[in-house]
């Protein structure tokens, strides 16, 4: 339960431009994945399980430090409104201080993975990463976000999933992008 | 919409599991109430009352008080601003207003249901007086026609104009089942065509009097011994005095049949609401002024006056056509056209004190003082079709003891609406002192007294409305007696029907509103009727927290734009079954009463819709997607932060596929956050 909008939100909110789509660039997930950040998993059987190991993979590849640091964000993130979909995709995410770019990181599962909050949906890819916490970068955010939910469709994490190799995977990506 | 509904479920894949979070099950919300209609056509619809007494009030009043009535009429017609002016105020108070509202509000409940007893009274009459002169003009039309095409009917103008009064009746008794919409239409073509009429007739009648020359009518009363009622046998009304006068003017007040209307029809107003009523206002008194005031003179100083009442008494308009400067031929088209324009205008107050009526009705229900048996929607039209029901038995029981006596009728009407507008005007005196809630406007003349601002303006109006209405209670025996009979009995029903309501009603709070629930297979089939092209959906969940509807509302462009008001629920404890939705819970029920209210107040159409999702943000992103909506605006949460929330929907617009771009907004406390997807 998050509470209720506090001073700082507010400030933030008023400073927020409207925006307008046609101005925003277009998220490329391409871009942000490398043969390192994109795993197939085979002995995760959750999402917390995953988030964690997906998070360790992603500092070591982008030299971030300690995954701890950013652990207990994307938690208190996930404790809001559920970051999976009903398409099989989760993603997990948070804003962090201090950073200045996207780090991204995809794990594919052959077993689908149960989320406990929504026991329904099982999970079949994560895209997790970490955004800069800067109100001028939450627009890229919102996009980010909705890009990943319209690339992974079921039947193109499918593809990803029979793939069983990041560099086929990333090129399907690109291909998409 | 044409694009692929983006509720459908995706095609199973390896998971199985795809599309659950779908909306499969839509139930569209509706009332009539949620409609609303241009100034014009608000005008109309009172003006269909209003100017339509134009056929019979020459009539009357000349033989209550004799030559001098066009006068009194033109006094009455100045005298209608003034009361305008005072519902002016009070609807710029309450929303909902008319009598009931706003007597409530300053005497009391008791009080109020006295003033709707009569009100009831003037509404059941004025049906009933419309559809029988427009039978009496009918008739005497194919009366006087039959001889020139060799047939020798004679139809007996009693009976045959009850028997057309009533089948008028009928036929707004179904208009009005269907929808205000369609009616207040009808009333529109109805006013364009009587315009013609009376531009004609004016004109005419103007070329008459330039060749005949012209006298105007004395001013000197000549009230007949019907006229004084019980004050005949003394020296009150003998010459003109002040008691002559007010008699006089009280004998004239049938000319205002209508207006309350006014205070009916301002719900459905559309924005800006308060400017428009002016304008309404402005057209009624304007229209009905000039019209129904140039007209009487007219026929006194054209109809010869051993014939204008004995014969054409009940048809005045007839008689001044048939009495005009030109060949028989075009004097017969004239009143032909006359009669049709006469048939449809007096048709149309037909249509008037049936939506008066249902409209004071509904705030008696909504205040509990009628049982909820009477709120019950039409399953197909939303419309209350138990209390038009009401209305329309009692309006042709009073046609059939009429026996098609437009005098008698006319000399019942007046009690009812003159002890409303009584009510009315001193209870927003007594709100000058008692609420001190904002007025948008204010009847002129108040005189600054310290902290206070004494309303001469308003007291004058309603000194003078009551000294008019106690003296009709001594001159109009048949208003008096039947008024006070009538009223009784309105008082009688509410005053068991509350009592039958009290203990059903302790338990809830505020009324709240009957929706129609109706279930669609998708949400291409619930928003294919959306026609306008932009369009905003609003997501709804806290029935205390609309302000995003109201900013919404505040400033979009209602000619150009469809507003959806949509909540999502979980599906349980609904009954879906075939194409009917039942069971609305409660926090559903205040939620789109509140929905109805802030569209009420600004005038604007809101389609609600209630979508049955098991995750609300794909049940927006879905609707918005289908729709085609431009923006998407939510209110703040308590439990979500706004960038969750914004996070949330561009997931699921996204899983949805990749929709068309669109603009979130987060409207809170006069704060903005909004992007684009």
């Amino acid at each position: 339960m998050t509470p209720p909008l506090d001073d700082k939100k507010k400030s933030a909110a008023k400073a927020a431009p409207a925006s307008v789509s046609k101005t925003e660039p277009r998220a490329q997930l391409a871009k942000l994945l490398n043969e390192g950040l994109v795993v197939y998993l085979e002995t995760v059987s959750s999402k917390n399980e995953a988030i964690s190991g997906l998070l360790a993979r992603l500092c070591q590849g982008r030299n971030l430090g300690q995954p701890d640091t950013f652990l207990p964000k994307i938690m208190e993130r996930e404790a809001g409104p559920t970051t999976t979909l009903d398409t099989g995709l989760a993603i997990p995410h948070a804003r962090i201080d201090g950073i200045k770019e996207v780090s991204a990181i995809l794990g594919l599962f052959q077993s689908a993975l149960q989320d406990p909050a929504q026991p329904d949906l099982p999970i079949r890819c994560m895209f997790l990463f970490l955004a800069p916490n800067d109100p001028k970068f939450f627009s890229g955010n919102l996009q980010l976000l909705r890009k990943a939910a319209v690339t992974f469709q079921p039947a193109f994490i499918d593809k990803l999933l029979a793939a069983k190799s990041p560099l086929k995977a990333i090129e399907l990506i690109r291909q998409k992008d | 919409m044409s694009d692929p509904e983006p509720s459908q479920p995706v095609s199973p894949s390896s998971s199985g599991v795809h599309g659950t979070r779908r909306a499969a099950e839509v139930v569209v919300v509706s009332t009539a109430l949620l409609t609303f209609i241009p100034w014009w056509n608000a005008a109309a619809v009172v003006l269909c009352d209003m100017a339509s007494t134009v056929f019979y009030i020459g009539g009357i009043a000349e033989r209550a008080i004799g030559r001098a009535a066009p006068w009194y009429i033109l006094a009455v017609m100045v005298y209608a601003i003034a009361i305008a002016a005072v519902y002016l105020e009070s609807c710029s108070m309450f929303i909902r207003g008319g009598v009931y509202r706003v007597v409530k509000e300053a005497l009391g409940k008791n009080t109020a249901k006295v003033s709707v007893a009569a009100l009831m009274f003037s509404f059941m009459l004025t049906g009933p007086i419309s559809s029988v002169t427009a039978g009496i003009y009918m008739i005497g039309l194919l009366n006087s026609v039959f001889p020139y095409l060799d047939i020798g009917w004679k139809i007996d103008p009693a009976w045959g104009s009850v028997v057309l009064a009533s089948l008028i009746t009928l036929y707004f008794w179904r208009m009005n089942i269907i929808g205000i919409e369609e009616s207040s239409e009808k009333s529109l073509s109805i006013m364009q065509m009587m315009t013609l009429m009376g531009v004609l007739l004016l004109a005419w009648s103007g070329y008459t009097l330039w060749i005949r020359g012209f006298q105007l009518p004395s001013m000197s009363i000549s009230l007949s011994e019907d006229a004084m009622g019980w004050l005949k046998d003394t020296d009150l009304l003998k010459g003109i005095g002040l008691f002559g006068i007010l008699a006089a003017f009280g004998h004239s007040v049938l000319g205002l049949s209508g207006l309350e209307t006014m205070a009916q029809v301002y719900r459905e107003i559309e924005a800006p609401k308060l400017a428009n009523l002016k304008k309404t206002i402005w057209a009624i008194v304007l229209y009905a002024g000039v019209l129904t005031t140039a007209v009487c003179f007219a026929a006194v100083m054209i109809i010869p006056d051993d014939v204008r009442i004995p014969q054409y008494g009940e048809n005045l308009l007839s008689g001044l056509a048939m009495h005009l400067e030109g060949p028989l031929v075009l004097r017969l088209a004239l009143q032909a056209f006359v009669v049709f324009c006469g048939f449809a205008i007096l048709a149309g107050a037909v249509n008037t004190a049936i939506i008066g009526s249902n409209a004071v009705l509904n705030r008696l229900a909504e205040d509990g003082i009628l049982t909820d048996w009477f709120r019950g929607l039409h399953p197909r039209y939303g419309t209350t079709h138990r209390m038009i029901d009401m209305v329309v038995v009692l309006q042709l029981l009073i046609i059939l003891i009429s026996q098609g006596d437009v005098y008698l009728l006319g000399e019942a009407y007046a009690f009812g609406v003159i002890w409303s507008f009584v009510f009315n005007t001193l209870s927003v005196v007594v709100l000058r002192f008692k609420s001190h809630v904002a007025r948008e406007w204010t009847v002129p003349f108040n005189i600054p007294f310290g902290r206070l601002k004494i309303p001469v303006g308003l007291a004058a109006i309603c000194l003078f409305t009551l000294a008019v209405a106690s003296m009709n209670l001594f001159t109009k025996k048949m208003a008096t007696i039947t008024g006070f009979l009538f009223a009784a009995g309105f008082w009688g029903l509410f005053t068991v029907s509350e009592k039958l309501n009290t203990g059903r009603r302790k338990a809830e709070e505020g009324h709240l509103e009957k929706f129609n629930l109706r279930h669609a297979p998708g949400l291409s089939f619930a928003l294919s009727q959306l026609e306008k092209p932009n369009r905003i959906l609003v997501p709804i969940r806290d029935h205390n927290n609309l302000y995003h509807l109201r900013k919404v509302l505040e400033s979009v462009d209602h000619e150009t734009t469809e507003v959806v008001a949509m909540t999502s629920i979980v599906a349980r404890g609904f009954h879906l079954e075939g194409e009917h939705a039942s069971n609305m819970r409660k926090e559903e029920q205040v939620l789109f009463t509140n929905v109805l209210n802030v569209a009420e107040k600004y005038g604007c159409e809101v389609r609600p819709l209630l979508v049955l999702s098991n995750d609300p943000f794909y049940a927006i992103a879905q609707a918005a997607q289908t729709m085609g909506a431009q923006q998407v605006v939510f209110g703040a949460s308590q439990k979500i932060s706004p960038e969750a929330q914004l996070e949330r929907l561009a997931m699921t617009w996204g899983a949805l596929g990749a929709g068309h771009p669109v603009l979130v907004r987060i409207l809170w406390d006069d704060k903005e956050l909004s992007y684009s997807l």
